[in-house]
């Protein structure tokens, strides 16, 4: 089964291929049977009454008798002699002269030996016996049959004379049935046309849908399928926009539901730390405050994620290479080995402190978990900016490499706790690269460590200004 | 000065300065009467924009601190209306402090914002600053301060290059520069430029007030040896220098 096509459209047009040619086939060896049995009927039956009758008065007639009936009725087509010897027939006469012949003799009134003789082109048809020269049949079968035109029957009549007819039968049929072959190649090319139409038709709408399912993954805002076509497809289409609406408002009831409950935290946390303003002991309100810097970078970090992708902030042509010196700044300040590389020659069109954000949590991952000694490269290509970031660290098994870019995911907890992660920097920069149509992924460094590779394409469609309005219409 | 702000005009006949807290949750409202009365300030608390008007109609204010989410007329509705009849500094606060509401805050006309939760300290360094601006020159309600070719942009915290490019600006970098060009060719003491920074989201070591100036010397692409932006004033402070468009 190898053979049939994988694709719905290939195998409805083999399928209705095959179909036709095998019902075509099935009608032309009908009428090809039906052809030979009429062409018989018309040709074989009434000639073989006619010569047996023939026969049978010249074999009862006297010799003069014999003349008078050969010269008054021996007429087109039939000619008929007495004076043309018993001509020697080849071993396997054609099997349209045994038919023909078991025919005669049925119609004979007494039993006569007689034999059939296919006679080639050459031999004159209206000249009796002068030169005869009779071609005999015994060739190839296909050969007789191609020229079983003219034949000659002689029969040895009861006084021992030979009577030989010469008979000018109708022309075969037209040989190979070219038109039937014609017809059903056309019929194929037809069906198979119109059927490859009907099914890409039928087809392009899946390959849409299919798309659509796959494109969800990324973008829940992504327009509506067209509820188009044929009732099955533009019912699946409304389906499938019935379900990322309720996704959507699913997804939205859930976000909102996390960011009140951020929001409303910050009240309460603003509270508190004015309440220890009034400690008195030094020690505590130090490690109060800085248990509410650490809810409230919880808070701000669930917020951020929330909001990553579609933030308030304008898009506008930013500084690569400021930003990548002020990244590093920032990790120096912390410790951290880190060595820049490479610039970019233009402006980045980008959400600057997303972009900021979102580099400066990929460098923090590199150094937290590096090794301390981080590689920031930065890659200027026609089409994007590519940031590379190398780490020396123990690196992430390449089962984990996707599953850490999911929220509040931490492979070692206790030790995410010990540097203060939140689970939630790779979620962002992951969120924040797709939002400007970009990536971020993982892999490992040859010679041990993590590379990071974070792409911002140039040809950035910014969502619109208006799209920005109706977004802030539902507050994140 | 006599038509921006009538209490302004006479800042030496009060012994303290007054400020008006407008916030709907009572624990809030309560606390910062107490921190801010320890400050130094003579504080009145309201709940919304009804009581607000009443308050303001009794008494001249120095400045209010007007929470963003209030019920019935939100924030920054009584901040456009405020505006319209009267220069007092505001101080918004905001739970979102995304750029968003940054932009509509100082468009609305607010000096300054502040997101929740903010320390009490930072809350404190705003307010002075504010009056201390209020003082000198009034309110300055405009959201991007120019410098030199340069902008800053107050909403989106970004510094934007002579060319329009913009640079994008950690957070330390921010409030340095921001504190610089709202007192532009003005020596900026060190303790005013630690107040200036200090913030829950600056990290420990950008609280260098020299580690910051030379960050953002490198950011405005100015000599660190010879500096002509930034310029170091011996045994006082910072100053941001900018010369008219025509130097």
């Amino acid at each position: 089964m190898k053979l049939l096509p994988r694709s719905l459209f290939g195998r409805v047009v083999f399928a209705t291929v095959v179909a036709v040619v095998a019902s075509q086939l099935v009608v032309a060896w009908l009428l090809l049977n039906e052809r030979a049995r009429l062409a018989s009927r018309v040709w074989g039956d009434p000639a073989a009454q006619r010569i047996a009758g023939f026969i049978s008065a010249i074999d009862g007639a006297t010799p003069a008798e014999r003349m008078r009936i050969i010269n008054t009725t021996g007429l087109r087509p039939s000619h008929a002699s007495l004076d043309e010897p018993w001509h020697k027939a080849g071993d396997e006469p054609p099997s349209e002269a045994i038919a023909f012949l078991a025919k005669l003799r049925k119609e004979l009134a007494r039993p006569i030996e007689a034999q059939m003789l296919v006679l080639g082109p050459d031999w004159p048809p209206s000249v009796p016996g002068a030169r005869p020269t009779p071609v005999m049949s015994g060739g190839p079968l296909e050969d007789s049959r191609r020229r079983l035109r003219l034949v000659a029957v002689q029969a040895r009549l009861g006084d021992g004379s030979v009577l030989t007819l010469r008979h000018a039968l109708p022309p075969p049929l037209a040989g190979p049935p070219t038109n039937l072959l014609v017809g059903v190649a056309l019929l194929v090319a037809i069906a198979g046309t119109l059927t490859a139409w009907t099914v890409r038709r039928l087809t392009l709408p899946l390959g849409t849908l299919a798309r659509a399912a796959g494109g969800l993954a990324n973008n829940l805002d992504q327009p509506p399928l067209p509820e188009s076509g044929p009732a099955e497809v533009a019912s699946a289409a409304a389906s499938f926009n019935r379900m990322q609406q309720d996704l959507k408002r699913n997804l939205e009831t859930r976000s909102q539901a996390l960011a009140a409950v951020s929001h409303d935290l910050r009240l309460p946390i603003t509270r508190i730390r004015l309440r220890i303003e009034r400690l008195q002991d030094e020690g505590i309100r130090e490690a109060i405050e800085s248990d509410l810097v650490e809810m409230d970078r919880m808070i701000g970090d669930t917020l951020e994620f929330l909001r990553a992708g579609h933030s308030g902030e304008q898009p506008a042509r930013i500084d690569v290479n400021a930003l990548v010196e002020s990244v590093a700044e920032d990790m120096r300040a912390l410790g951290c080995q880190i060595q820049t590389h490479g610039e970019a020659r233009t402006p980045l069109l980008a959400r600057g402190q997303a972009v900021r954000r979102c580099l400066g949590n990929l460098v923090d991952n590199a150094r937290r978990y590096g090794g301390g000694t981080v590689d920031l490269t930065v890659r200027d290509e026609t089409e994007q900016v590519e940031f590379v970031i190398e780490d020396r660290g123990p690196g992430i098994p390449e089962a984990e490499r996707e599953r850490v870019f999911e929220p509040y995911v931490r492979l070692e907890a206790s030790r995410a706790r010990h540097t203060g992660g939140t689970g939630l920097g790779l979620a962002i920069a992951r969120a924040i690269a797709r939002g400007h149509g970009g990536e971020v992924a993982l892999e490992s460094r040859e010679g041990g460590g993590l590379r990071a590779i974070l792409k911002f394409p140039r040809r950035w469609a910014a969502p619109s200004p208006l799209a920005l309005v109706a977004h802030l219409g539902v507050r994140v | 000065m006599l038509m921006l702000h009538k209490t302004a005009t006479f800042p030496a006949r009060r012994m303290t300065q007054r400020i008006l807290v407008v916030d709907d949750d009572p624990g809030l409202r309560e606390l910062l009467d107490g921190y801010l009365r320890d400050s130094g300030f003579d504080v009145q608390t309201v709940a919304d924009g009804e009581s607000m008007r009443e308050r303001l109609a009794r008494a001249p204010f120095d400045l209010i601190v007007l929470d963003l989410m209030l019920p019935g007329e939100d924030g920054l509705t009584l901040c456009r209306r405020l505006r319209a009849h009267s220069a007092v500094p505001i101080l918004m606060l905001t739970a979102r402090g995304d750029e968003f509401e940054r932009v509509l805050g100082l468009e609305m006309g607010a000096d300054d914002y502040l997101a929740k939760p903010f320390s009490p300290r930072e809350l404190l360094a705003r307010i002075r600053s504010i009056l201390r601006r209020a003082g000198d020159r009034g309110a300055d309600a405009s959201s991007r301060i120019g410098f030199d070719g340069w902008t800053l942009d107050m909403g989106a915290h970004h510094l934007i290059d002579p060319e329009g490019v913009v640079v994008v600006l950690s957070t330390g970098e921010f409030r340095l520069l921001r504190a610089l060009a709202e007192n532009l060719n003005r020596v900026l003491t060190r303790d005013q430029l630690i107040d200036a920074i200090a913030g829950r989201e600056a990290n420990r070591l950008e609280r260098t007030v020299d580690v910051l100036v030379s960050r953002l010397r490198k950011r405005l692409r100015d000599d660190a040896r010879e500096p002509r932006m930034i310029r170091t004033v011996r045994s006082e402070g910072y100053m941001l220098v900018s010369r008219p468009p025509s130097s």
